[in-house]
């Protein structure tokens, strides 16, 4: 079975509820295992937060489009933002070793998403960032 | 996300139920630090009831313990499920922050 569905988000921080549902609702027509739902969704929102946080130098409306693929062995979404170029598969990665005093606040969330995600790709196309996520499912 | 306040022991215990996102951290964020400024030091926070965190709830729990710590005040994490729990694992919480398995046991700690 294979279905690809597209999702416009306006940005704003309290789309990515809207948009937790929908992908529940996609894993589970789906049979895909909650564990996998569920690490989809938070990787889902930390990109978001990330792009509606920090990507737009202005104030103004911005659509992010989100797909949604399935194929026998994988899920894949793609996250599509009109915003300044970031590739989250460069950014630093943090010291999660370090003792709470000398541990800096931020860069927890990309750090999360390249820990969860079994296969990340970025590019930058048309101004535009496309990131796409892929996770393992079993007999889709 | 619902915060329910109780004082037990003379301890606050803030108990998080729902989700922990870029939403609700920041009221999460509002409370805790007008709890802190107010005078509280010693801070239990139940995880029982929370079925998500991403990051910008994380955050929450450095900057509340970044701000008690210097003050000789420390906050004490309990009660966390499945899927927070691995969130937990990835950034390395285990090792900077005191999470105990109960309620009860972090109530203990403090004393």
């Amino acid at each position: 079975m294979s279905e690809v569905i597209a999702v416009e988000l306006k940005n704003q921080l309290s789309e990515i509820e809207r948009l937790a549902r929908i992908v529940d609702d996609f894993g589970r027509r789906h049979q895909i295992e909650p564990q996998i739902i569920y690490t989809m969704k938070l990787a889902l929102d930390e990109i978001l937060t990330n792009i509606i946080s920090y990507a737009y130098d202005d104030a103004k409306e911005h659509i992010i489009v989100i797909r949604l693929s399935l194929d026998q062995e994988k899920w894949t979404v793609e996250v599509e933002d009109d915003g300044r170029p970031f590739n989250p598969l460069n950014a630093p990665e943090p010291d999660t070793k370090q003792l709470l005093g000398e541990r800096p606040i931020g860069g927890l969330g990309i750090h999360l998403v390249r820990k969860l995600i079994d296969e990340l790709e970025y590019r930058r196309q048309n101004d535009r960032n496309i990131l796409v996520m892929r996770l393992k499912v079993k007999g889709a | 996300m619902d915060i329910h306040e109780e004082r037990k022991d003379g301890f606050l215990v803030l108990g998080l139920e729902g989700r922990l996102d870029a939403v609700s951290s920041k009221m999460f964020e509002e409370k805790v630090l007008a709890l802190i400024d107010g005078g509280e030091r010693r801070i239990v926070i139940d995880l029982s009831r929370l079925d998500y965190v991403s990051s910008a709830g994380l955050r929450v729990f450095l900057v509340a313990s970044k701000r008690l710590t210097p003050a000789g005040g420390k906050v004490v994490l309990c009660s966390v499920q499945e899927p927070v729990k691995q969130v937990f694992d990835i950034v390395g919480f285990y090792s900077i922050f005191s999470i105990l398995n109960s309620k009860d046991e972090a109530l203990d700690s403090l004393r």
